[in-house]
Parts: C-alpha cells; sequence; structure tokens
C-alpha cells in the first residue's frame, strides 16, 4: 500500500519515544494539514470529515490525552459508530473480499475467476486481489481493533507489518496467509481453501483443513478453512442463526454467571432475527464490564441479582439493554454528569467509543430517575459540563444499560 | 406455492444439479426467481399468506438496493411470522440449520439436497421447514446429525495412535476426524453410489494390502443410510488385494440403530466390527491382534447378507436374464465385455456384485471345464454350458 502522509503521520505518533507534547504538536500539524486540504478545490465537507475521521483514528489508537479537564484527560476523541458499521457491510458487500466471509461456490468461482483472469482458481492471485481489495477498503474509517482484525485474518501481521500471534481473543494463528494455507494450495491446485459442499462435490476435493483443530472461546469447534471463515463471519455479523441472544447466553454460561445471576431472556423482548453488523467481540467485553458492575453491586447480598436483557430496534439503531432489576443507582445525578467512573471511563477507551452509543438509565439513590447519555455524542466530558441529563416521570425499577448500534444506513 | 429466490443459477446448476428441467417436473409447486426486477414484478403473488419463500440471504447484495438488505430480510421474517407463511434464509456463510417457528436459517448446500423431499411433502400437504432442514426423517436426522457434532467436537482434545500405512482410514468429504492414525494412509469419499464404491475399490484397494480398513458409517447425501455398511459390503464382494481384510466401520450410533438397514448384515459376518466414532476406539483397535480369515470362507459369510433386488430393474425377471446371461458367458469363458447390449454398469451394483461373490464366480473356471468345452467346440458350433446356472428367484 502506497503510504500517504497520514499513514507517515499515524506511524510517528506510534512511535514510543514521542513525548506527550510532542504527540500534542504533531496532532496540531496534523489539523493545520485537514485544514490545507480543505482549501484546495475539493469538496470540503467531505475531505474534512474524512481527514478528521482518520484523526479520530489515529488519536483513539493512541488514546491521545486532552489536558482540559484533568479528569477526564485520558478520553479518546469521540468516534461515530456508523463508520463501523458502514466499514462492516461494505466489507461483506465488497465484490473480492465477500470470498473471505463466505463459502465459495461455482457462481463466486466465475467471479473470482474474471477478476483473477485465469482459467482456473489459482490460490495466490486471489490472494493479491484479496489483500488489494482489503487495503482499500481499510482506507474507509472503522475504529483500529476491527480494522486489526480484519487485518490480522487476512495477513497475520498488524498494521506495522509484523506478524502478530493470532487474532481474536482466540489468539487463533490461522490466517488467509498463513505459510501452511500457501504450501496446501500448491498442492491442491484450482481448489479454494473455503470451498462450498456442492462445488466440493463437483471437483471431488476437499478445501483446506486445519492440522490441528481447535476450539473457539465461544465453544465452536473449528476443523477446517471453511469453518474458520465462517467464524469470522460470526464475529461481525450477527443474525437469526447467530443471534446476540444464543452468543450472550453462552457467554454467560462459559464465565459460570447464569449460577450467581437470574438472567430474565424472553423470546418477546430479545428476538432472534435482528441484524446487527459490529465487533462482536467489542460488544461482549462492554457487555461483560456490566454484568461485572451487576456483581460488585450485589455483593455480600443474600438475592441473587435479576439482569433482565432485551434487545429492540429503534429507528436506525438497535437498543441492547442490560437491565439490573430492583437496584439502585449508588451516585447522586450531579455526580454522576460531572465525574466519569474509572470503570465507564475504561469502557468508552477500551470498547464502546466507536462501537455503540452508551447510556445509563437508572433510579437514583439519592432520589429522582434519570437517563444520561454517557457516551452519545462528541465532546462529552471535555466541554460541556455537567453533561445532559433527563429527568424521568417516575422510577424505573432498577439500573439499565443500554448500547445504542447502528443497525443500518441513515 | 414455493418461492425459490436466488441470484446464483450457476451454483444452483453446477453445484447442486438444480436444473430448469428438473424445476420443470415441479412447476405447479414451485417457481424461482433470479433477479430483483422478478422479485418486483411479482411481489404481490409472492407475499401471499401460506406461500413458502425460500431466499437466499445476500440476493440484494449485489444491487442497487444493496444498503436495504438487513432490513429487507427482517421484514420477510416477520411477514413470515405474522401471516402463517414460511421462510427459509440460506447462505453459504451459514453452517448450522437453525429453526424458529415458521422461519428456517440454513447452509445452502443442506437446502438443495432436501429441496425435492420438500416438494413432495409439500404436493402431499405437509408443509413442515423440518422436511427442508433435515429431509425424509427430520427427527432421526437431526439426532445423528447432532450425535455426529457432538463426536466430532470431542476428538479435538484426543491424541492419535501411532499406527502405520498398513491401515488405511477413510474419511467423509465432511466432518471427519483429524489424523486418528498416525502415519496410516487416507482417502476421501465423496459419492455415494455403487459406481463411486467400485471406482474407488479398484483405486484403493487392489495393489497394496492393509491389516485393517477404517471405514465412517455416515457419509454421502443422507446420514440415515448408513452408508458404511454399504461400502464394507461392496469391499467384500469386490475381488481385491483387501477382500478379505478387517474393516472397522466408526460411526455414533450403535446396531440398534442400524438393523433394519438392507446391509446391516454385514456385521454379522467375520473380520467387520461396528466402533466408536473416536479416536480412541480407532487407535485401539488398529492395534488388536488379526484374526484369520480366508477367501475360501467368503462365499458362506456372504451368503448371511440378505440384499434387496435394486429397483432400478424393472422387475426380477429383468436381473433373472441378466444375471442368466453373466452366468453363461462365464461357464463359456467369454469375458462379459465382449457380449453386445450387456448393461455393464450393472456389474458394479452391489447387488450383483454379491450374486457373483457369494457364488463364488470371481474365480475363472476350471481347466478342466475349459478343455471339456474345447473337446465340445469341436462337434457343436456356439458355447456349450457346463456347470450351474443359478438364477434367483422371481417375485410371483
Amino acid at each position: 500500500m502506497a503510504k500517504d502522509k497520514y499513514d507517515f503521520i499515524q506511524e510517528l505518533l506510534e512511535n514510543n519515544k514521542l513525548s506527550s507534547s510532542q504527540r500534542e504538536r504533531v496532532l496540531l500539524l496534523v489539523k493545520e494539514e485537514i485544514r490545507k486540504e480543505g482549501l484546495i478545490g475539493k469538496s470540503l465537507a467531505a475531505i474534512g470529515k474524512s481527514l478528521a475521521d482518520r484523526l479520530a483514528i489515529i488519536e483513539e489508537l493512541l488514546n491521545v490525552k486532552d489536558n482540559s479537564e484533568e479528569n477526564n484527560q485520558d478520553l479518546p476523541i469521540y468516534f461515530d459508530s456508523l463508520h463501523l458499521y458502514k466499514y462492516l457491510v461494505d466489507y461483506n458487500q465488497n465484490p473480492i473480499l465477500k470470498s473471505t466471509c463466505h463459502e465459495i461456490d461455482s457462481n463466486e468461482l466465475e467471479n473470482i475467476l474474471e477478476y483473477c483472469k485465469t482459467a482456473e482458481y489459482d490460490f495466490e492471485k486471489h490472494l493479491r486481489k484479496i489483500l488489494d481489495a482489503f487495503r482499500e477498503h481499510d482506507k474507509k474509517p472503522a475504529p483500529y481493533k476491527v480494522k486489526a482484525l480484519i487485518r490480522g485474518y487476512l495477513t497475520g501481521k498488524d498494521f506495522k507489518e509484523i506478524p502478530i500471534k493470532g487474532w481474536t481473543t482466540d489468539k487463533i494463528s490461522h490466517n488467509w496467509s498463513s505459510p501452511e494455507l500457501l504450501q496446501w494450495s500448491l498442492n491442491n491446485k484450482g481448489v479454494p481453501p473455503n470451498v462450498d459442499k456442492g462445488l466440493m462435490m463437483n471437483l471431488k476435493k476437499r478445501g483446506y483443513q486445519l492440522s490441528k483443530p481447535f476450539i473457539t472461546e465461544n465453544g465452536n469447534g473449528i476443523y477446517s478453512f471453511s469453518h474458520l471463515v465462517l467464524h469470522f463471519k460470526c464475529l461481525f455479523h450477527i443474525r437469526s442463526d447467530n443471534s446476540l441472544k444464543n452468543i450472550i447466553r453462552n457467554y454467560n454460561r462459559a464465565r459460570g454467571w447464569e449460577a450467581q445471576i437470574d438472567f430474565e431472556i424472553s423470546d418477546s423482548t430479545f428476538p432472534n432475527n435482528i441484524e446487527i453488523f459490529t465487533n462482536v467481540d467489542k460488544l461482549l467485553q462492554a457487555y461483560k464490564g456490566i454484568i461485572e458492575l451487576v456483581l460488585e453491586q450485589s455483593n455480600g447480598q443474600m438475592v441473587k441479582p435479576v439482569v433482565r436483557l432485551s434487545l429492540k430496534v429503534k429507528g436506525d439503531s438497535v437498543e441492547f439493554s442490560i437491565f439490573h432489576v430492583g437496584s439502585v443507582y449508588g451516585k447522586t445525578i450531579e455526580d454522576t454528569t460531572r465525574r466519569l467512573g474509572n470503570k465507564y471511563r475504561g469502557l468508552i477507551k477500551n470498547q464502546i467509543n466507536g462501537l455503540c452509543k452508551f447510556y445509563l438509565q437508572a433510579d437514583f439513590e439519592a432520589g429522582g430517575s434519570y437517563r444520561v447519555g454517557i457516551w452519545d455524542q462528541p465532546d462529552l466530558w471535555k466541554k460541556i459540563k455537567p453533561i445532559p441529563a433527563t429527568r424521568l416521570d417516575k422510577p424505573i425499577g432498577g439500573v439499565e444499560h443500554i448500547f445504542e448500534i447502528v443497525k443500518s444506513n441513515i | 406455492m414455493i418461492y425459490l429466490i436466488d441470484d446464483k443459477k450457476i451454483r444452483q446448476e453446477r453445484d447442486y444439479k438444480w436444473t430448469d428441467d428438473r424445476f420443470e417436473n415441479f412447476k405447479s409447486l414451485i417457481k424461482t426467481i433470479y433477479t430483483l426486477d422478478e422479485l418486483q414484478e411479482k411481489d404481490t403473488d409472492i407475499f401471499q399468506e401460506g406461500n413458502v419463500i425460500l431466499y437466499h440471504e445476500s440476493f440484494l447484495d449485489s444491487t442497487n438496493i444493496a444498503n436495504e438488505a438487513s432490513d429487507k430480510r427482517r421484514r420477510l421474517d416477520n411477514f413470515a411470522k405474522n401471516t402463517n407463511s414460511y421462510l427459509a434464509l440460506f447462505s453459504g456463510s451459514k453452517n448450522t440449520r437453525y429453526f424458529d417457528g415458521n422461519v428456517a436459517n440454513l447452509p445452502v448446500s443442506v437446502l438443495y439436497s432436501n429441496l425435492e423431499t420438500f416438494i413432495q411433502k409439500a404436493k402431499g400437504g405437509d408443509i413442515n421447514l423440518k422436511f427442508l432442514l433435515f429431509g425424509e426423517n427430520p427427527l432421526i436426522t437431526k439426532e445423528l446429525d447432532d450425535k455426529i457434532d457432538s463426536a466430532l467436537f470431542n476428538t479435538i482434545n484426543e491424541k492419535a495412535t501411532k499406527a502405520g500405512n498398513i491401515n488405511l482410514f477413510i474419511e467423509p468429504a465432511e466432518r471427519n476426524i483429524n489424523d486418528p492414525l498416525t502415519g496410516s494412509v487416507i482417502q476421501t469419499i465423496f459419492s455415494d453410489t455403487d459406481q463411486e464404491f467400485t471406482q474407488k475399490i479398484n483405486e484403493w484397494l487392489c495393489e497394496k494390502s492393509y491389516d485393517n480398513i477404517f471405514i465412517p458409517l455416515c457419509f454421502g447425501n443422507t446420514l440415515l443410510d448408513y452408508n458404511g455398511l454399504r461400502l464394507a459390503c461392496h469391499i467384500r464382494c469386490s475381488p481385491s488385494k483387501n477382500q478379505t481384510t478387517r474393516i472397522f466401520i466408526y460411526g455414533v450410533v450403535g446396531a440398534d440403530y442400524l438393523i433394519h438397514n438392507e446391509c446391516f448384515n454385514i456385521l454379522k459376518t467375520k473380520n467387520t466390527s461396528l466402533i466408536s466414532f473416536s479416536k480412541k476406539a480407532i487407535g485401539e483397535s488398529a492395534l488388536k491382534p488379526k484374526e484369520h480369515f480366508s477367501k475360501v470362507e467368503l462365499p458362506s459369510e456372504l451368503a448371511k447378507l440378505k440384499l434387496d433386488v435394486p429397483q432400478n430393474y424393472y422387475d426380477n425377471h429383468a436381473i433373472a436374464n441378466e444375471w442368466g446371461i453373466y452366468q453363461m458367458a462365464r461357464n463359456a469363458n467369454i469375458n462379459i465385455k465382449d457380449i453386445d447390449g450387456f448393461d455393464f454398469e450393472k456389474i458394479s451394483s452391489l447387488y450383483f456384485k454379491w450374486l457373483i461373490a457369494k457364488n463364488n464366480l470371481n474365480e475363472p473356471i476350471s481347466e478342466e471345464q475349459q478343455k471339456q468345452q474345447r473337446e465340445y467346440l469341436i462337434k457343436i458350433e456356439g458355447p456349450k454350458i457346463i456347470g450351474k446356472i443359478e438364477l434367483p428367484k422371481t417375485k410371483g
């Protein structure tokens, strides 16, 4: 990939030898650069937004410090989660990249032969096209973590081109650029590694079988490259057969939470048929953070806490609610809107920024019920202080955390 | 009416053999939609209560309304749930069969594999998406499918046994156990036809002798066919260096599930056993001491099989005639391939091979018989048949 000046800036900012003040200085220069680009006749709005997004990525990546408020020094710049949605949907529908998240059938094989300009399937050429398409696709703004996930899956390297031990929390070492896969392809000319069953029966040749099958963190067995490809798809596309409800249930079970918490999950309030394109791994980590809060809150109590989980479509978004029934929020509304606690700060920094909007809706111990947008717009906790809160007409009967995830194009 | 909405016609035809001609046979029951224009043109007909919609999940992804694809799928889902209709979403990115009321999610291979069964059931008024997910016998197939998944999962952390290349390990094209016997010869079986079995036996078993052959119990289009039993019968009935080699059939069910299978009795013959679907069972079996089993014993062992006349024969007279021709030619020391009009594919069928093997006709006729024939030839023209011709009993 040809490096542009923003790649250079990104690399510069990642240099550990740079002090905070030097980084800030570089950032100021970047801002100046963006301003200049906006003046050279192109669409100011479009270019300005795109570059600002890239700046946000860089800052998110580096957790650039903002000294404007001592309390919120290390909060990232707000990153709109719409970017994540678009990045993943476009990946899924990309004419070339879609072959990395679906099995390859005769139709897809025809497409590949056409864009690779070969008469027979050639893995090396296909891979080159995939990597080219990814480099182009990766110019779109998205949270660094999802970019790292896909880069790891396709290249086995990080963005500095350094080989990684594995991608996802499972640290999966198999990827599209594995030497083992390349070697297999040389011995299996004409066969896509993630061949679909029908095409496999036609060719009478199987796709790439993993030399050592393994079990993912969510308990699935991965035996072949096709399994790996379908597993990868499950990491960003939630749908009926990979529903959030089932994912959450498995996640709760794997962590023994079902013994500690009474989960209320009903089919009517948590339907299976809501599709979401998101970073499932990060969403689960954010969910884990909230459940840990519930467990902390309930520590020492005789009665098991009750957590009601629900999922609903709201306009162009989906709201995933984690409702701790019967609980009250321990802080005052003044404190809540003025100081971001360490737990929320960690969640925002590590999971939520760029993934979803984040709301708190609760009955407060000191009285009153409020809805607070903890992370739902730019410049919160910096310029505006206290952050806005809406008083609710009546108590809601507990403490509710809501992740608002973009589900379709706005 | 069933509406099949799939933009991938090449896949439909090449990979799953659903050609226009095949659809034509069911035209009163199923209609195909390949483009967005067709879909929009026929949407009033399609979205009617009671219809069945089989929808390729990525159908809209290459259209100008790709950004609405996700929303459209949810609307389809709601339509099915709210109007007593049926929806099956299929995709090349699904590997599980999932069923929720009148909405199903399934891999594309499963859809096309079970489509004919589903249509036939619908023709008889029995519309049930379970037939689409699991075929003719949904309950037992699902049970079998789950058992295989679970058994396979358990093999991940099992260790392989060092067993060497005196073992032939035959594995199915899908859901195979990874490396159960280190050093063994591994072959993959893709199809479940008699012709394929005959071809593979010729390829794999005629040059090298093995101590053990491991065969999967379930493979091919229908798990419930327990094709491993049939393949074992083929090996016993086909002349090769391994006709009497010890066979282990590894599977997830016991003999009680197999008792009604046509080839069940192969398990009553010498040197053929059913074992568990696990590396441990396979490893232990490979190391068991060999038992003597000679070719002389084969006819009597094979007589234990009770095979049915293949359904593609017109009636029992037809096979009796073919069988008669075969025996006459053999007794006359004439190569069957020199007989005009004889259907040579029949010789690949298990039934025919079994008749030959249990009557010990794979061996050439004796020198004495050949000598007598030469003497007779001087006296009369044409072949003179000496010896027993066994015709199977005919119906009625």
